[in-house]
């Protein structure tokens, strides 16, 4: 199976008010290609943190990055950006749609910052994204006119509107009620039986238990690493 | 209430940089605004402690389209007040410089020839003795006498009764010379009096019917008291219709003329009401940025305790008592400011006048102080000033979602809402301060160059003074001729003094406009172009060294046996004759006076400035008739010098007294000094506006910026997202000004547009300003667009030092 992301002896390190915290301490974790990933643990135990390092959002203080056999450690801004647009696709717990891009927009927005893509392209990838979390028909509402969960699903079209290699999502049912979430939850599944690779952060045992391969955390160490393929399918 | 008072203060103390910046920018708002207020108020709309003020009226005289000029002609005056319905008292008088001798002691006053009912009008009493009544006027003055003074009996002010009396209580009764003749004390007026301008003695007049109807001659200033229920509109038109008649009568001496009616405060600004109207405009558009930039910083301040608003909803407080307290803060913010602002505009008031001063020695009303008039004003100019800042905060923070206030993660972009009121507030904020700084930026070129106008001669190192020959020894030209030239003979012989002349005006002024007929032109109708009109001796041009294009100068060979001839200007020349020689030519001053004479043109000077350097005023031809065959009783003498032309005022008023004691010479000032006085106002307005311009930038950068921060911050998640979807730094700063553009662009074009309308006005009505719009333009719009560029990205930039998942998690 091809390793997607890689992290060899990653440690952050935060510096608040001359007080150093470390967030994240000797992380080894290889995420493979096909994988439904969750990460689990209680508040404060670096879930988040290492969620953003998976995702190029921030810079590990030590260790390797391997993202599709490449070292991305040492990349710079732009070109953590231009990595995060082609190969990565955001879910996050409070949706982060821009207010004043409607449905369509919002899902195009990442596309937009591409080069490689025709006007066509972007439309065609753009009502797929739409139509597979079955939202096409609000593509010209205003987030503020969508559910929490219509919010969510339109942030997951976002994330898949790129085809990225890897979509990482952070409590994406934190914020939706239980019918919302499991629908939310039903779609990353389906999403992942489509092949997608998907690496979840969660407290949500249910949630965690439902993916193939659970990773907990403790004072940002990786306390649990199983692989709950069996379980999940 | 006091909890409010108390804790408002308390969370000012809490932000001390807040609460100094926003009390600072207020204080110089509000310090502007209220010495503006005192300015424009003083010149334009002051109310006087006159009874009945309200219907106190000045009528004037409406030449050629251009009001004050000239007043109103004795007949006409005349031929109203016997008709007229609106006034129940119609006066007339004429200011003019007055001098009092004792037989010792010879001084200038501005006095009045007054009709007697003009006092009551403008609620003069006698502090000692009586104020004029019918009887103390012998004789009606008519237009031939050309002086109207038959009284023998003179009112004095309580000043120069101080002064000249060094307060003599029997003061009633004494003799004094008034221009030569004696007249009796019977009057001293109370303390303060001095109208209907600045005067300090007053003669008794009286005009009678029997004025030569149709030939001009004496004009008169009228002051007049409305009915009780007539309008000044139902007067006007009562006025206009009179003039139409006499119009239609008399068309040789009023075509062109009508009449309008004002109040006395508003005469002395003649025709310079609209730059009144542009300060105001002006003085609005300070406060309004003032107000937008200070209350877009409470707006941020309430923003930010959204959550202490929710908490205190939550809690049952009313909207109301949360409105209350938040607008308690920005009243506090405005009194402090407005306190320190008070103080600002008594210090600027103290500081304008003597600049004031230069430029006229002003009007009896002209107080350059703060006193409860202007300070009641101040006080309501705060308190609009705390609702118009303080409302719309209070307001939006009170209509917080306290749902959603109080719940924590509340992350996402801006609301639309904001996002549309950020600009809104940006496009006001770059179009007030565009127009403002277009206007400031043109006034100051436009000013500077009637400052350095070429008036078509160098005035450096001359020396003038007035003189008036009102004595019984002068009362013919040939006696005035005389005088004149042992005068200049005199003062030629000092070694100190280069050149010395007579005239009735240098450049910068003029005796007046006359009516010209012109040989050959067609006149049939009555109506005749008016030009201006100097009588001068026969070295004038020499001593100003301005050259004579064509012909000869006078000489003795000029008298008043001889042909009457006249100079004109090159531009009188190029008007009348502009594909042939002027000379030769034939013109006649006072074409309705039949015993005027045609006047050969013997030379043709080129032009020389005799009014304002600027406006049509700038561009009129004149003419010149020599002292030698025409001379008025009021006459300039200027000496010249290589050096400073002061060091030759003590040479030139003891050598005057050797030709005549009697005759003391006054307003004596460099030539240069006189011309920079016609412009003084024109300076006044030009350090305004480069204050207001400097101001306007100051907050214009500073409102831009702290707006365009503040907006760039709140989207910093926003941003965070932008960044995981893959958004490069450049992708950002592109958005941000494609965004900015819009406001930029509706900001920049709206102020630009008002600015040109401005300066359009301003350029209509007295500086020649439209050929720097262009330039000035070009240099506001790039500051502006500089600083809005530099206001995005600044902020924008120290975003974007964040790694995406801090501006994703940024609160």
């Amino acid at each position: 199976m091809n390793s997607i992301i890689e992290l060899k002896r990653i440690d952050k390190t935060f510096l608040t008010d001359e007080v150093e915290t470390l967030a994240l301490s000797n992380i080894e974790l290889t995420i493979n290609e096909g994988e439904f990933v969750s990460i689990t643990g209680p508040s404060g135990c670096g879930k988040s943190t290492l969620l953003s390092l998976l995702g190029l959002l921030d810079t590990a203080s030590q260790g390797q990055f391997v993202l599709n056999g490449h070292d991305a450690s040492h990349l710079s801004k732009n070109e953590r950006a231009k990595i995060r647009n082609k190969e990565i696709g955001f879910i996050f717990q409070s949706f982060n749609l821009i207010s004043d891009l409607d449905v369509y927009e919002n899902v195009e927005l990442p596309l937009t910052y591409r080069n490689d893509l025709s006007a066509d392209e972007i439309k065609t990838r753009v009502n797929e994204a739409l139509a597979k979390v079955d939202m096409g028909h609000r593509n010209k509402h205003f987030p503020s006119q969508l559910s929490g969960g219509q919010q969510q699903r339109v942030a997951i079209a976002r994330a898949l509107a790129g085809s990225p290699s890897i979509l990482l999502a952070d409590e994406p049912t934190g914020n939706l009620d239980s019918q919302n979430a499991q629908m939310v939850m039903d779609l990353l599944h389906e999403l992942h039986k489509d092949g997608a690779t998907i690496c979840m952060v969660t407290h949500d045992q249910q949630c965690a238990n439902s993916t193939s391969r659970r990773v907990s955390l403790f004072d940002g160490r990786i306390v649990e690493d199983t692989n709950l393929s069996n379980q999940a399918a | 209430m006091l909890r409010d008072i108390k804790y408002a203060w308390r969370l000012l103390l809490k932000t001390p940089s807040f609460t100094g910046i926003t009390i600072v920018v207020m204080a110089i708002g509000l310090g502007l605004s209220i010495y503006m207020f005192s300015i424009v108020n003083m010149l334009a709309y002051k109310q006087l402690d006159i009874p009945h003020y309200d219907r106190l009226v000045m009528v004037d005289a409406v030449v050629d389209g251009m009001e004050n000029q000239g007043n109103v002609y004795a007949h006409d005056y005349d031929y109203i007040k016997q008709r007229q319905q609106s006034f129940e008292e119609f006066s007339a008088y004429i200011t003019i410089s007055l001098s009092l001798s004792n037989g010792k002691e010879a001084q200038r006053y501005d006095g009045a020839f007054i009709e007697p009912t003009a006092f009551s009008l403008f609620g003069g009493h006698a502090h000692l003795g009586r104020t004029f009544i019918e009887s103390d006027v012998k004789k009606a003055f008519v237009d031939t006498e050309r002086n109207p003074d038959h009284s023998d009996v003179v009112i004095i002010s309580y000043q120069v009764w101080q002064e000249y009396y060094n307060q003599q209580p029997d003061v009633i009764g004494k003799t004094v010379q008034v221009n030569g003749k004696v007249h009796t004390v019977i009057g001293v007026m109370n303390e303060g009096f001095a109208y209907p301008m600045n005067e300090n003695v007053w003669v008794p007049v009286k005009v009678a019917a029997n004025q030569k109807a149709g030939q001009g001659g004496w004009t008169l200033s009228i002051a007049a008291r409305l009915k009780p229920n007539v309008s000044l509109e139902a007067a006007h038109q009562e006025l206009l219709t009179y003039s139409k008649e006499i119009t239609a009568k008399y068309p040789e001496s009023n075509t062109n003329v009508s009449m309008h009616s004002r109040t006395l405060v508003q005469t002395i600004m003649d025709n310079s009401m609209m730059i009144v109207y542009l300060l105001i405009g002006a003085t609005i558009f300070i406060m309004a940025l003032v107000i937008t930039n200070v209350g877009n910083l409470m707006l941020a301040r309430a923003m930010e305790r959204s959550k202490e608003v929710a908490i205190r909803s939550a809690l049952g407080a009313p909207r109301g008592r949360i409105i209350r307290q938040m607008l308690l803060e920005t009243i506090i913010i405005c009194l402090i400011g407005g306190f320190f602002g008070v103080i600002l505009a008594g210090w600027g008031l103290d500081i304008t006048r003597p600049l004031f001063q230069t430029f006229g020695g002003g009007v009896s009303w002209w107080v350059f102080s703060l006193g409860w008039q202007e300070l009641n004003i101040a006080l309501w100019i705060i308190l609009a000033t705390s609702i118009l800042t303080g409302l719309l905060p209070a307001i939006k923070a009170s209509n917080t979602d306290i749902n959603s206030a109080l719940r924590d993660g509340t992350r996402g972009a801006q609301s639309k809402q904001s996002t549309k009121l950020t600009k809104i507030v940006v496009s006001a904020e770059i179009f007030l301060s565009c127009t403002l700084l277009i206007l400031a930026g043109v006034m100051i070129f436009g000013v500077d160059d009637s400052i350095h106008a070429d008036y078509g001669f160098e005035p450096q190192g001359m020396l003038t003074a007035r003189f008036t020959l009102n004595t019984d020894n002068y009362k013919n030209t040939a006696s005035r001729k005389l005088y004149h030239q042992q005068l200049i003979n005199l003062l030629q012989q000092d070694p100190a003094i280069e050149s010395a002349t007579t005239a009735s005006a240098f450049p910068g002024r003029s005796s007046g406009r006359q009516s010209i007929q012109i040989e050959d032109m067609d006149s049939s109708n009555k109506q005749y172009p008016r030009s201006y009109f100097m009588t001068i001796s026969n070295n004038y041009f020499d001593f100003l060294d301005v050259p004579l294009l064509e012909g000869r100068a006078f000489s003795d060979i000029d008298n008043q046996e001889s042909l009457p001839v006249v100079i004109v200007s090159a531009s009188f020349a190029k008007k009348y004759w502009p594909n042939e020689s002027a000379i030769g030519k034939r013109i006649k001053t006072e074409p309705n006076n039949p015993d005027s004479q045609w006047r050969t043109i013997v030379g043709v000077n080129k032009s020389l400035v005799h009014a304002q350097p600027f406006g049509q005023e700038q561009f009129r031809p004149a003419i010149y008739v020599p002292n030698n065959q025409l001379t008025y009783q009021y006459q300039y003498v200027g000496v010249k010098t290589s050096g400073d032309p002061y060091q030759l005022q003590k040479t030139l008023v003891e050598l005057s007294a050797k030709v005549d004691s009697n005759i003391p010479l006054y307003h004596i000032f460099s030539l240069s000094d006189r011309l920079e006085r016609r412009v003084g106002p024109m300076v006044f307005v030009s350090s305004i506006f480069i204050v207001f311009g400097v101001l306007a930038l100051v907050l214009a950068v500073a409102g831009i910026y702290g707006i365009m921060s503040r907006s760039v911050t709140q989207r910093t998640q926003e941003f965070g997202v932008r960044r995981a979807l893959g958004a490069i730094d450049t992708n950002i700063y592109q958005l941000l000004l494609k965004q900015g553009m819009y406001m930029l662009l509706t900001g920049i074009t709206v102020g630009a547009i008002l600015g040109y309308l401005a300066v359009s006005v301003m350029s209509g009505t007295l500086l020649t300003l439209e050929q720097y719009y262009f330039s000035v333009t070009a240099v506001v719009l790039l500051v502006i667009s500089i600083t809005f560029v530099a206001a995005t990205l600044i902020p924008a930039f120290k975003v974007l030092k964040l790694e995406p998942n801090s501006a994703l998690r940024y609160e």
